[in-house]
């Protein structure tokens, strides 16, 4: 939309603009703030649909096409009078575009997709209404912790639809020419980073292109375990999780591990989070750390692969990244009831949840145990389902809570692309915490 | 005396012959520089994903030339409904181009010929209108947009593109190059304003209206974060934001992205080899007086 490629050509007019336009200028001013300060105003609460009142619902989402057709054909058959539109927006832009919209007061929203690090702040802009009953419903039923992860301040503002985790692909064949050992599928025996770095470049002598990269280079929901393996922490510590805590050797010693993967050609650079999957599937990559999502992709492309727990720093603890999507409803929708029965159904019913789980974990308990032995055909899905299992129940580790957590991922993540690029990794953590400690100053501490 | 001409006339011409090959390597490099991004598209989106990817490193001839030829990744198009945000990119574009031209037109004319007063404020209005970037008012616009009732729907998308800072200026410039005595001349024989405007003005303006519906049509095609606000109704889909679908959160359709990309610039490309000529015309010639 930017047209100012096309350079103004000079007016050949006879009058050309003087001083005048100045107070032009000004009236211009004076509209465009008008403008931007006039906002909807005109959703006030609703009177709540019941009974048979045809219902349409608009859903916003960023999910692959497909996703929730199950789920919808299962809810409207028990619920003839609804009817659900599906706005699929690009991942890239469902956050700013939901914000902007919401920010608005628009209406035409019902009930929308949240990543769940980013609930609170939509929570505290006033973005989420609060589905507390919800939650007394869902207790028992759903996992806590995802519970938990989707609820600010002692109030539940999305149901949790699905978790994720972690573990460690590697390429069977890659490590039988190297002559290194497969590593172990028991979930309580992870392999040590340092372990994998040295099979990987063994690997890599035999011939092996890569010797390991990690799925979600650069993104803080795939590197938080780094530094919390070695007891370094999330990142934010303190009243409402507002002050950087980055520069501790925990953090310095991660991502100087993280530095030395790239110096030494283990792991690629200048290749983004979306390209690594095709590494592995491939077969130029020895280790690859992904999530459950990957395994199908790798069946498709026909690489044999071989599954392990997502390892750890030697004399550190197991932590596996966590957290997935959430729904929550719109305050300005006009018909909450009828978004508020079609989350009920989607998250905490066993048949709606295990229709809307499409190939995610469902947290919902029945659901996600249905996801196990359905998913456990074979010896390497059976090994894959204990690994899942394991790791959710023992190490899985959720991105903090917070309000700050947009300005916080944004600053880490360019952190971590600086690292991965060759700057120290000292120096730039301190530099990110003095960019968080700005960044967060603009939120009120209770 | 003959023999001293020669001599004189042939270093100057090998010298001419030289900075011309010179100059045409140059351009023929600049040439290739722009079109291989073009033709890596266009390879890639005739190949399977593994293989775009699995060719860039080494490089090799297989970087930029298809090994398994594939019309795979075009089939994906279709069933991502692209062909319906096609058709909604193309209808809201040529209805920018028609309405826009006919607005803008009569703006620059009334600009440039009529005399009236705040003339030159109003003209300072449209300037500035076109150096503030839309994208700083999309949103605010959007929300005004929205509480008229115009959300998803086709005058939504179209409204933001008519009117046209840059296409007025560049319009109002070619009018100013048309000798005022024509529009006298008209005036006396009596033709109204209306008839000045459309009898002498616009036949005479035929390269800057192109080169004005090209900006028009071109702020259309490309525009994204609008329709995005605006128009997120599957139905009301248009092209830039369809080929975005392809890029999910565990990973990107390449393949779909590649094919979209071929087909969304095919359309401008054509539009513009066909009227490229006018196009660089109007850019000069309204740039001076006539």
């Amino acid at each position: 939309m930017d047209t100012s490629d096309a350079r103004p050509l000079r007016p050949a007019g006879r009058r050309t603009p003087g001083r005048r336009p100045a107070r032009a200028l000004t009236v211009l001013a004076a509209l465009l703030l008008t403008a931007a300060c006039q906002s909807g105003g005109s959703a006030e609460q609703p009177p709540q649909v019941s009974g048979d009142e045809p219902v349409t619902l608009t859903f916003v989402n960023a999910q692959d096409p497909g996703t929730f057709d199950e789920v919808i054909a299962g809810f409207t058959e028990a619920n003839p009078n609804i009817t659900i539109t599906l706005e699929t927006l690009p991942f890239d832009d469902l956050n700013s575009s939901v914000q902007s919209r919401l920010g608005a007061k628009d209406a035409s929203i019902d009930l929308y997709d949240v990543d769940e690090p980013r609930l609170a702040s939509f929570a505290a802009r006033g973005y989420l209404a609060d589905l507390s009953d919800l939650r007394a419903e869902a207790e028992g039923k759903i996992d806590p912790k995802a519970l938990d992860a989707t609820s600010y301040q002692g109030k539940q503002y999305a149901m949790p639809r699905w978790t994720s985790t972690q573990l460690l692909y590697y390429n069977t064949e890659l490590l039988e020419d190297a002559g290194v050992e497969a590593p172990s599928s028991d979930p309580s025996q992870p392999m040590t980073w340092q372990e994998v770095a040295a099979a990987g470049e063994q690997a890599q002598q035999a011939g092996a292109k890569y010797g390991f990269t990690f799925e979600q280079v650069d993104r803080y929901y795939q590197l938080q375990p780094l530094p919390e393996s070695l007891g370094g922490g999330p990142g934010l510590e303190g009243e409402g999780l507002l002050t950087p805590a980055v520069t501790n050797p925990a953090w310095v010693e991660a991502m100087s591990w993280y530095k030395s993967t790239f110096d030494s050609g283990l792991s690629p650079r200048g290749i983004t989070a979306e390209q690594t999957t095709p590494l592995f599937s491939d077969g130029e990559t020895a280790f690859f750390a992904g999530g459950p999502w990957n395994a199908p992709l790798f069946d498709e492309a026909g690489v044999d692969y071989g599954v392990a727990p997502f390892p750890m720093f030697e004399g550190g603890r197991a932590v596996s990244s966590t957290g997935s999507w959430a729904t929550g409803v719109s305050p300005f929708s006009e018909k909450q009831e009828a978004a508020k029965a079609f989350i009920r159904y989607m998250t905490t019913d066993a048949t709606g949840a295990w229709q809307a789980s499409s190939r995610n974990l469902p947290v919902q308990q029945e659901a996600f145990s249905r996801y196990l032995s359905e998913n456990a055909s074979d010896t390497r899905s059976e090994q894959l389902a204990a690994i899942i299992e394991h790791e959710l129940a023992n190490n899985a580790v959720a991105r903090p809570t917070t309000v700050g957590f947009v300005d916080f991922e944004t600053v880490m993540n360019k952190a971590f692309a600086d690292i991965r690029n060759g700057s120290e990794p000292a120096e730039r953590l301190q530099q990110a915490a003095e960019e968080l400690d700005r960044a967060l100053a603009k939120y009120p501490r209770e | 005396m003959a023999f001293a001409v020669t001599a004189r006339r042939r270093p100057a011409r090998t010298a001419e012959t030289a900075r011309r090959g010179v100059l045409t390597a140059v351009g023929a490099a600049a040439a290739v520089l722009f079109l291989l991004p073009l033709w890596w598209m266009t390879a890639s989106a005739l190949r399977p994903q593994e293989e775009t990817f699995g060719t860039l490193s080494p490089v090799s001839v297989w970087t930029v030339l298809p090994r398994h030829l594939t019309a795979e990744n075009f089939g994906r198009l279709g069933e991502a409904g692209f062909t319906l945000a096609m058709a909604n990119s193309v209808l809201v574009a040529a209805v920018t181009v028609v309405v826009g031209l006919a607005i803008c037109s009569m703006a620059a004319f009334a600009l440039a010929v009529l005399d009236f007063p705040g003339r030159t404020a109003v003209f300072a209005v449209m300037v500035v209108s076109f150096l503030i970037p839309f994208d700083a008012i999309a949103i605010p616009l959007s929300s005004v947009f929205r509480d008229v009732g115009l959300q998803n729907t086709y005058a939504g998308l179209i409204l933001p593109g008519i009117g046209n800072g840059l296409a007025v200026f560049l319009l109002r410039s070619f009018f100013l190059g048309i000798p005022q005595e024509l529009a006298e001349a008209g005036r006396v024989d009596g033709l109204s304003w209306w008839g000045v405007f459309w009898r002498v003005h616009l036949p005479l303006s035929q390269p800057a209206l192109i080169g004005a519906g090209l900006i028009l049509f071109v702020f259309q095609w490309q525009s994204y974060m609008w329709p995005l606000l605006i128009a997120p109704d599957p139905a009301k889909k248009v092209a830039p934001v369809a080929i975005a679908q392809f890029a999910g959160e565990h990973g990107v359709d390449f393949g779909g992205i590649f094919a979209g990309a071929v087909v969304t610039t095919a359309a401008p490309l054509l539009v513009l080899l066909f009227f490229q000529r006018y196009f660089t015309q109007s850019l000069s010639a309204s740039g001076l007086k006539g």
